[in-house]
């Protein structure tokens, strides 16, 4: 990850926003942690444990990237995903699903709901992640 | 003993049976050409059973004789027949002229027949045990004539072109032929009668039989030899005397408690009968209905409560070692978290895949794709294990191997438990030999081994889920059983056939799969 990102031209990153949408605190700290690269050039990362408080966030700070768990407390993923796409405001933001959900079924939903990728937490690594997410912001 | 009611019980419980199988295979597919010939067979020889039933039990001639008249659906049966043989095997474009010959020759006997009824029918007069048998005319011997030979042209077709076949295709025609043996030892019993020849008609009732093995060819996927097929015929055919005698029984002691008890009217003990084999059919199913349920949501459950403990833990193991102050052997501890973590999360994963491929709760996405492609992809992900091992591996497929069309990514799967359980398996400076050929109705790839080789008892348990044999466990640890079984699902969900074989322990094994050509 670190090999692809070069040096030279970070300058895309500067002010661009990630929403971080995940309930589980270490997986949160090791996301937040594995970002520190792109952080350090500008991308500004907000950190969220719940689907309620990510739809203020998002109106908010309306970030480049939403990285979202499906399972979480109250406002659950696909709830969040709805009121996201009805809300004029927040309905174009791009998505990346992070969940280990990983059936058919919840990755067609998810598909129809317009998210730009979908991962299954336990079948990617850290890096992986990292690399979808810069991927997506230098469009 | 009332002959009369033994036959006429034995010929609804076979009524009953041929119409059971024939809507089970039409609901099976019923898009599929050859399912739906197959049900209107059924409906034929339902036809002929039907006109048996009333017919022998009519004492009014000139009613029995409109029962008996009912016999010409024998035509159907031999015009459908053959009809389906063609579409089975796949060669309805060489045997066209043949089908088509055989509905205009036989619709053309069923003309002639409704057009000079007493010339198919003579007359109804009791025979034997029969209140009424029938009398057949010239006509009658001219359909007989054209339903045997519907069924000797068949049986040719299926020789010849049995051959071309795959061995799962050569073996769904030893189905058919077997079938076809069967049924006409048993069903021609009901005619000599008819030309008064004196042979009981009694084994007759045993003709709806006969679809059993068909059903097998049709929709069984475990390609189980023909023999083992031939007892389960057997088997049903037992059970259908043992309901006969049951059904029988309850007859006669109903007449006699009628007969003999003022008020017990005669419907009681058969209500009485049915009402209890229902109740204790329903208890049995629901009960192992149950038992599934509960395995697969015990299974769905903890495969998915795994999953974020397993997520923290590699992610946690990746951000130790993307650390470079980490000291060496801190990076090597954390090296074995993640790799033990993988393994896990591969476990979880394969128990995941066991259950939803079980519950069919995946989707499949079809396309067209070469099966040669897709071996060389899987054997990517071997290539390092392989030249370990030191294994000799050669790929044989003939260029004009045609494409397969299916769920590319569920076929890979399949493709890789062969692959990965053939690697396992071969001992160091081994041979693994991977064949593609293309037949008439599939294409066909087998992998042979010369590994650990399999014994006849652990081959009846193989593709069982959550089996292992010991030999296998003190080979691979790791494993967990499923794999096959997956495999076995994808490839039956795409109409395809898993077999293996081997000649024993320690003499190697062939793990080999059919995936159909696609009917347009």
């Amino acid at each position: 990850m670190d090999g692809a990102i070069n040096q030279d031209t970070f300058e895309w990153l500067k002010g661009k926003k990630v929403l971080i949408i995940e309930d589980d605190t270490l997986l949160q700290d090791l996301l937040a942690n594995k970002l520190a690269d792109l952080r350090s050039h500008g991308l500004e990362v907000y950190p969220v444990f719940d689907g309620r408080k990510a739809l203020e966030v998002t109106k908010k700070e309306k970030p480049d990237i939403i990285i979202l768990d499906l399972m979480l407390p109250g406002v659950t993923g696909f709830e969040f995903l709805e009121a996201l796409r009805k809300d004029e405001e927040t309905k174009d933001s791009a998505v990346i699903v992070l969940s280990n959900l990983n059936q058919d079924s919840d990755k067609e939903k998810a598909m129809k709901l317009g998210v730009k990728e979908y991962l299954v937490k336990a079948d990617i690594s850290l890096d992986s992640v990292s690399e979808k997410i810069a991927e997506l912001l230098k469009g | 003993m009332n002959e009369l009611l033994v036959i006429t019980i034995g010929y609804a419980v076979s009524l009953v049976l041929i119409i059971w199988l024939g809507t089970f295979v039409l609901l099976k597919d019923w898009k599929n050409s050859t399912n739906r010939l197959f049900f209107l067979m059924c409906l034929s020889i339902a036809g002929f059973q039907i006109s048996f039933i009333f017919g022998a039990n009519t004492a009014d001639p000139s009613l029995a004789y409109w029962f008996w008249f009912a016999n010409l659906s024998d035509i159907f049966i031999g015009i459908f027949y053959l009809h389906f043989i063609v579409l089975a095997l796949h060669v309805m474009p060489k045997y066209k002229w043949v089908v088509r010959a055989t509905y205009v020759i036989g619709l053309g006997i069923f003309a002639a027949c409704i057009l000079y009824p007493a010339s198919f029918l003579l007359r109804v007069i009791p025979k034997m045990y029969f209140k009424t048998y029938l009398d057949g005319g010239p006509l009658y011997a001219v359909m007989l004539g054209f339903f045997l030979l519907c069924f000797l042209i068949s049986l040719i077709i299926m020789f010849l072109e049995q051959q071309k076949h795959s061995i799962e295709g050569k073996r769904r025609t030893d189905y058919h032929i077997f079938a076809v043996f069967y049924g006409l030892a048993t069903g021609v019993t009901a005619f000599p009668l008819v030309f008064n020849v004196p042979f009981n008609p009694m084994p007759s009732l045993l003709v709806g039989t006969f679809v059993i093995p068909m059903v097998y060819g049709m929709i069984k996927k475990d390609l189980l030899d023909i023999r083992i097929v031939a007892r389960r015929t057997t088997i049903f055919t037992v059970m259908i005397f043992l309901i006969t005698a049951a059904v029988t029984a309850v007859s006669l002691l109903s007449n006699y408690l009628s007969e003999h008890i003022p008020g017990f009217s005669y419907w009681m003990v058969p209500f009485l009968t049915a009402l209890v084999a229902t109740l204790v059919g329903y208890l049995y199913w629901q009960k192992s209905g149950e038992a599934e349920i509960l395995k697969y949501e015990f299974i769905n459950i903890s495969t998915h409560k795994f999953r974020t403990p397993l997520t923290r833990i590699r992610w946690a193991a990746e951000a130790m070692l993307a650390r470079a102050d980490l000291p060496k052997e801190t990076r090597g501890y954390a090296s074995h978290i993640r790799e033990s973590v993988m393994e896990l999360i591969h476990l979880s994963n394969l128990l995941m895949n066991a259950v939803h491929v079980e519950k069919e709760l995946y989707t499949y996405t079809h396309t067209n794709f070469s099966l040669k492609e897709l071996v060389e992809n899987v054997l990517v992900l071997f290539q390092t294990i392989i030249a370990n091992k030191n294994i000799k591996l050669t790929v044989e497929s003939p260029s004009n191997l045609p494409l397969v069309r299916g769920d590319r990514e569920r076929l890979s799967s399949a493709l890789h438990v062969f692959v990965e359980n053939a690697v396992n398996y071969t001992p160091h400076g081994g041979n693994i030999d991977i064949k593609m050929k293309g037949y008439v109705d599939a294409i066909y790839l087998e992998i042979t081994d010369s590994g650990i080789g399999i014994s006849p008892d652990e081959k009846m348990h193989l593709f069982n889920k959550f089996y292992r044999s010991e030999r296998a466990q003190k080979i691979d640890t790791g494993g967990v059983g499923v794999g096959l079984s997956i495999a076995k699902n994808i490839i039956e969900r795409h109409r395809g056939t898993v077999g293996v074989s081997s000649k024993g322990t320690e003499k190697g094994s062939t793990f080999w799969f059919t995936l159909p050509i696609s009917v347009k």
